[in-house]
């Protein structure tokens, strides 16, 4: 499996199994969009408990494009919250050679139009 | 291409935007609403760059085959230490822009807003380019009245007299 294929499937298997585990990081820097701060590498363990408690409200991902370079990987995604509202996903990370997460990105918007992808 | 999204990039570094990487009826869809590429170039040029007084890419990654690329911009706002964002550029045959999707964290901008008028100064002119019944001519002719307003000019380091300019502004524009 090449590097750019496990890449993507450490950050697909986050989305699949919305469950992102404290141990993929690395000393990340963490733009942490769900508390209303902006995280590092001393708040990866709470990140992940607010990231997972976040996605337990998400019934539906849909992955609409995926963006690839080296160690540099970006997903965008429209998510569905408890069945009722559409939002704008995107979810960036760099990883290191041992394909831990060194940094890591995730911005869900509010009030976007979906209609452009 | 890559060379068409590193110079989109390196135009926010440099704090203006040139039309000639657009498609100019493309979208830009953001957290706020979707306006037509040309008014999103023209609202950096004459409204949201003054604010701004360092803009990073940190990273420049572009997917060859579906003509797509993510950048991770930091901004530096006067008064506001850290904002980051991500934006997806969508590129047509010509490879020119015709899409760019902005993320940013809303809640974090809200945050930001209650801590520092700025941001509120911000989002007023950010509501403005967004009124679709407002002409394009009347947007630019807002902006470059509140720029080019001895007060304004004069408080560049948005001190405590900002307060009131927003006032002024909500006002003038009828928000």
């Amino acid at each position: 499996m090449s590097y750019q294929e496990d890449v993507g499937r450490i950050i697909f298997n986050i989305i699949d199994s919305k469950n992102l585990k404290s141990s993929l990081f690395d000393k990340a820097f963490v733009c942490n969009l769900l508390e209303n701060t902006i995280s590092t590498g001393s708040d990866i363990e709470k990140y992940c408990e607010d990231f997972n408690r976040f996605f337990e409200t998400v019934s539906l991902i849909e992955i609409k494009h995926t963006v690839k370079s080296d160690m540099k990987f970006a997903l965008l995604a429209v998510i569905t919250i408890e069945d009722k509202f559409n939002k704008d996903l995107a979810l960036y990370a760099e990883l290191n050679e041992k394909l831990k997460i060194t940094h890591f990105e995730f911005y869900v918007n509010e009030h976007v139009s979906l209609n452009i992808y | 291409m890559l060379h068409e999204l590193e110079l989109y990039a390196d135009s926010f570094v440099k704090k203006h935007i040139d039309k000639k990487l657009f498609q100019l009826d493309g979208d830009l869809v953001c957290p706020v609403g979707s306006i037509p590429l040309e008014w999103y170039v023209d609202y950096n040029n004459y409204w949201w760059v003054h604010f701004v007084r360092n803009a990073t890419a940190k990273t420049v990654i572009f997917n060859k085959k579906d003509k797509i690329g993510v950048v991770c911009f930091n901004l530096e706002y006067y008064s506001v230490q850290e904002f980051p964002f991500i934006q997806y550029v969508r590129f047509n045959k010509e490879n020119k822009i015709d899409c760019v999707r902005t993320y940013w964290n809303f809640d974090w901008a809200m945050k930001l807003t209650k801590l520092n008028p700025i941001m509120e100064a911000v989002q007023i002119g950010d509501a403005l380019w967004m009124q679709k019944d407002i002409t394009l001519d009347e947007k630019m002719r807002l902006s470059r009245e509140y720029w080019t307003a001895d007060v304004v000019k004069k408080t560049l380091d948005f001190d405590k007299s900002l307060e009131h300019l927003v006032d002024t502004f909500k006002h003038l524009h009828r928000i």
